[in-house]
């Protein structure tokens, strides 16, 4: 445990808190009604005195393994996180640098055929896919909305940072993300070691979207994950062949 | 005759070029049928732009390419002036961008000129280049931006225009 860690009320603790009669113990209940989701560990042992720190530990110990408690993992999309490319994924990626932007510059696309992930999320029958667009140029996105859809995606669109955190917060979790690299307010490069970070998305499949096939742009890309790159002006036949590479469906 | 062959071979080409344009399920079906609803005439020839490049890249949609034809003259017609605006403020950031921007969806509708003169703004914006380059560049481009509107308001008037 952490000081800063963040504890939230799970959906089986918010049900002890609404039962008229409790099965859990009054300090027990007293830190339960605390956990907020926002305040960390420290902040709320601060708040319940000096009386209650030789038990706190304890207290909440006993909150999470009955699971009326559970730990919130910092959000990768806090501006307050910083991140960086780390040196091992810059060093692996500058071997690949190379080989990428050639294709780029003479395929205009390159895909990471190589790169494992987790297993795709198992499909209902008849659900389609589902892609988020990252773009500011409003019909840049609607190209890119065109070439999706028909390829049977499901497309959602976010063209700022605000747009970005909320549509990465709603379900379905995309399958696929498209990324420019250049935005109003928020690096597209960012946004990637983001996404990695994030528990929900990491293992979703992205494409960065670039104007700039410079082999700078493409070593930060493949040190941040990404899976494939497309170069601007986007031409239909190579987006759709990255994303059916990208995605296994061929 | 032979502009009439000409005009009814672009046509033709165009139309029959489906190779972007693979058959997939309802939601693409629903596009095409959309698009094959709507009566749209192209122009043979628009200066500053390569209509076929454009087509292609709107997967052979003339409906969906000329929207976005419009759409672009509506958005980007003031670019140039705000890109001014932003260097004149010292916003070289904003600059940056809008070139940046203006660049991608020129290119993305086959516009011939405005990408490569958008491009090489937001390179001496992004170089920090001289204010006197950056100036002669920013001119250039509006020339070219200005070109291609003029060129765009005379194949599709504007709807307020045409009404009168």
């Amino acid at each position: 445990m952490h000081l800063d860690d963040v504890y939230a009320v799970t959906p089986k603790g918010e049900q002890e808190l609404r039962n008229s009669a409790t099965t859990v113990s009054a300090p027990e209940i007293e830190l339960l009604v605390r956990l907020d989701g926002l305040l960390t560990r420290a902040q709320i042992q601060h708040s319940m005195g000096a009386a209650s720190a030789g038990t706190f530990d304890k207290t909440l110990d006993m909150l999470v393994s009955k699971r009326l408690a559970a730990f919130v993992p910092p959000d990768p999309f806090a501006t307050s996180i910083q991140f960086q490319f780390s040196k091992s994924a810059l060093i692996h990626a500058d071997a690949e640098a190379d080989v990428c932007a050639a294709s780029l510059k003479s395929d205009h696309y390159y895909v990471r055929i190589a790169r494992k992930r987790g297993l795709p999320r198992p499909r209902k029958a008849g659900e389609r896919l589902s892609a988020i667009i990252v773009d500011d140029e409003s019909m840049m996105a609607k190209f890119l909305s065109h070439y999706m859809t028909f390829e049977g995606f499901d497309v959602r669109v976010a063209g700022s940072r605000a747009e970005i955190v909320a549509e990465f917060r709603k379900t379905p979790i995309p399958d696929l993300i498209l990324l420019d690299v250049m935005l109003p307010d928020a690096d597209g490069f960012d946004i990637l070691l983001r996404i990695r970070a994030h528990p929900a998305l990491k293992d979703v499949r992205v494409i960065m979207l670039t104007a700039k096939a410079t082999r700078e742009a493409v070593l930060k890309g493949l040190a941040g994950g990404a899976d494939g790159y497309v170069t601007k002006p986007v031409e239909p036949d190579f987006l759709i062949q990255a994303v059916r590479t990208v995605m296994g469906l061929q | 005759m032979h502009e009439q062959r000409e005009a009814l071979d672009l046509a033709t080409t165009l139309d029959a070029d489906t190779s972007t344009r693979p058959v997939k399920g309802t939601a693409s079906s629903a596009l095409e049928a959309e698009d094959s609803e709507q009566d749209v005439a192209l122009p043979d020839h628009l200066e500053g732009l390569d209509i076929k490049l454009g087509l292609a890249r709107a997967m052979g949609m003339k409906a969906f390419y000329v929207s976005m034809l419009r759409h672009y003259r509506e958005s980007h017609n003031g670019t140039p002036a705000r890109v001014r605006q932003a260097l004149d403020a010292g916003d070289l950031g904003l600059a940056e961008l809008l070139s940046h921007s203006l660049r991608g969806i020129s290119g993305q509708i086959g516009a011939t000129q405005v990408p490569s003169d958008a491009a090489a703004l937001e390179q001496a914006i992004h170089e920090n280049q001289s204010p006197q380059a950056t100036d002669d560049l920013l001119g250039r481009l509006e020339v070219s931006v200005t070109e291609l509107m003029a060129a765009l308001n005379a194949a599709f008037p504007p709807v307020a225009a045409a009404q009168a």
